[in-house]
């Protein structure tokens, strides 16, 4: 009798770790398939956004609403250029895009923007991505003149799309009086501001907030990036760096940070090198070509060293952005000298340099 | 007898699967293949209507509204009235690029008699990939052109 | 003891078949997802085709613009021409892969004359599994004679899948 009570119970004990182990493995199986799950749809969502970005950049001026995955696309370049964005755990480069992004977009649709960058002939277009989650304040002077802080504000706010969360604020209102509104990060942009800004008097309630600020010149020539410390209180490092046309600016207002804004520079110098080599090549042959007709086309000249000297100029910046100034300031000067060219070449009914 | 039934399970079981991968070996429908053929049909149209020819400069897209209306008065340099030269031209380009690429095609044009007489290929039965271009000719007066290209 | 073997006979019949149920099981799993992972990457190959193709149209380096207007769909014939040797250049080419990976493109010009254009890009994979072709019309711009032509542009883009 106690033998056939203690096989009973042995029995149970046995029915129960069997089980118990059965369970434990189809309970492991379904957790690695969820990872595994979890992974492919970032793989899959990564190769998406690719596509999505890649024709995003091709629609001008238009701005276009993009589906942001569940687990947000986080933006990031390191300091040697290694510009990635990652949904979940997959990372994907950015490769031959030049994109100016936030950190982070998660939460609402990212908003997409695609400007041209002519210098000036086109080089590329810029893919702006933002969301509403992210709160930008554009800060000018109305009322002083000398510092063609009016006149920068016109000419940048003209072209910003109004499905932008921008609030434009008047300098010198004390932005010392605002208090973070909950948004995901909040940016300041001063427009030739007659001082630069003084981040460190906002609110302390900014302290845990993502808040950076930007300064940009009057010129729109040159800015400043502030990026805020991990510290008790709102306390900014200030980044130096350099500006060439409004799409450039339009890239530094949406621009994770300097290293981002800097390294997508480095890529669009790259680009310029580039194409201001084809552009000299074709004017070469623009140039035999006139020469060859019957007769030859003496008011048709083409000089392709301006362009040989812009691919030198923009090959430099292309590693050394924004530190060689003296390229930076050879590049705009030969921009007038082609626009003068090209200028005189089209009431000549001669080809045009672009 | 439970033997049995569990046997019968196992068969069951095995032709079911045995069917699940059959259908599973099945090609797949490839989306991005099927994203070119709108944008073929568009180029094509965009290309061709765009191409200067040996008629004085004109484009084929002038050639066209010419024909469509007037009928085809304007003589080109080889003979050739406007819309015969837009005919001879449209006919090459089709010959030494859909044709060529083993694609079955049907463009047609509408809205002037002159041009209704001008088609190529064969419309398609099945599956297509249509786009039709309107051609404005002159202020209140505007042609159609499509082009369909069969999947 | 018979009844006890016959017993344990059934129990050791019914373990059987459940493990081989357990191991068709997964082995058609296995399969599926082997299945499901090639389609996924033939899907990515076409994907990858149709992106290069798009790249390539509307390229700044090749665009037919005038005084900064662009044209779209077409190619400006001596941009076509300073770009292929321009690509000459082992770090341009490098440039370019991240654009359009392994691949060849070349234009040609199907009316009116037919002189082939150029390489535009000549990536091709030494060894390679599929090669997908695609073929776009575009507009080729001669800006000496000032005319349009029609053209070709083909994109075979490589993969080891």
């Amino acid at each position: 009798m106690n033998k056939k009570a203690v096989d009973v119970q042995f029995n149970w004990i046995f029915v129960l770790i069997a089980g118990a182990v059965i369970l434990a493995f189809f309970f492991s199986v379904v957790q690695k398939q969820r990872a595994l799950s979890e992974e492919k749809l970032a793989i899959a969502l990564s190769s998406q956004m690719d596509a999505i970005f890649t024709g995003a950049i091709e629609r001008q001026s238009t701005i276009q609403t993009l589906v942001t995955p569940q687990p947000g696309i986080a933006f990031a370049c390191s300091d040697v250029c290694e510009c990635t964005y990652r949904i979940g755990s997959k990372s994907t480069e950015f490769r031959d895009k030049i994109l100016f992004a936030p950190a982070l977009i998660k939460d609402q649709d990212a908003l997409a923007w695609a400007v041209e960058w002519e210098r000036p002939f086109r080089i590329a277009n810029f893919l702006l991505l933002t969301n509403p989650t992210i709160k930008y304040y554009l800060i000018y002077d109305k009322d002083d003149p000398t510092t063609q802080s009016p006149q920068l504000f016109a000419r940048l706010s003209k072209g910003l799309p109004k499905e932008l969360n921008i609030e434009t604020l008047q300098y010198p209102d004390r932005i010392s009086g605002l208090t973070p509104q909950g948004y995901a990060e909040t940016r300041f942009i001063f427009l030739s501001t007659p001082q630069k800004p003084t981040l460190e008097s906002l609110n302390s309630g900014f302290a845990k907030e993502d808040v950076s600020g930007l300064w940009i010149d009057a010129d729109g020539q040159q800015a400043i990036f502030y990026e805020k410390r991990d510290s008790g209180k709102p306390s900014f490092d200030s980044y130096p760096t350099a500006l060439a046309g409004d799409a450039t600016a339009y890239g530094a207002m949406f621009a994770a940070d300097h290293d981002m804004y800097n390294c997508m520079m480095r890529r669009a110098f790259r680009q310029m090198d580039i194409i201001a080599r084809i552009s000299a090549e074709r004017a070469k042959l623009l140039q035999q070509a006139m020469d060859a007709q019957n007769p030859p086309r003496a008011e048709c000249a083409y000089d392709a060293q301006h362009l040989t000297g812009v691919a030198g100029d923009a090959a430099k910046l292309a590693t050394a952005f924004p530190d060689d100034k003296e390229a930076l300031g050879a590049i705009a000067a030969a921009q007038a000298e082609l626009k003068r060219e090209n200028d005189n070449l089209f009431p000549q009914s001669c080809p045009v340099i672009y | 007898m439970e033997i049995m039934g569990l046997a019968i399970i196992v068969i069951l079981v095995s032709l079911g699967l045995l069917f699940a991968v059959r259908f599973m070996l099945k090609p797949q429908s490839q989306q991005a293949e099927r994203a070119k053929a709108p944008v073929l049909v568009a180029n094509f149209l965009n290309t061709m209507l765009g191409t200067t020819t040996p008629c004085n400069k004109r484009t084929v897209k002038e050639l066209i509204q010419d024909c469509a209306l007037t009928g085809g008065s304007t003589m080109c340099p080889d003979g050739q009235h406007s819309c015969d030269e837009a005919r001879d031209i449209m006919s090459a380009l089709f010959d030494d690029t859909l044709k060529a690429w083993h694609k079955d095609y049907h463009f047609s044009m509408s809205g002037a008699t002159p041009i209704e007489a001008i088609s190529f290929g064969t419309p398609c039965t099945g599956a297509r990939e249509k786009k039709v271009h309107p051609l404005p000719v002159r202020p209140g007066f505007e042609i159609s052109l499509a082009l369909e290209i069969c999947q | 003891m018979k009844k006890a073997q016959i017993q344990l006979f059934e129990t050791i019949g019914v373990l059987v078949v459940f493990f081989f149920l357990l191991i068709a099981g997964a082995v058609f799993y296995f399969k599926m997802q082997e299945i499901s992972i090639q389609n996924d990457l033939a899907q990515q190959a076409h994907l990858r085709s149709l992106q290069a193709t798009q790249r390539a149209m509307f390229l700044p380096e090749l665009d037919c613009s005038f005084i900064g207007v662009p044209r779209e769909n077409c190619f400006d014939v001596l941009k076509l021409k300073a770009f292929s040797k321009v690509m000459q250049d082992p770090h341009v080419l490098q440039t370019y892969f991240g654009l359009f990976g392994y691949a060849s493109i070349n234009v040609s010009e199907a009316y009116p004359d037919k002189p082939f254009v150029g390489w535009m890009y000549n990536n091709p994979l030494d060894e390679y599994r599929s090669a997908l072709k695609s073929l776009s019309p575009v507009l080729l711009y001669d800006p000496v004679a000032n005319q349009y032509a029609f053209g070709v542009m083909e994109v075979v883009t490589y993969s080891t899948h």
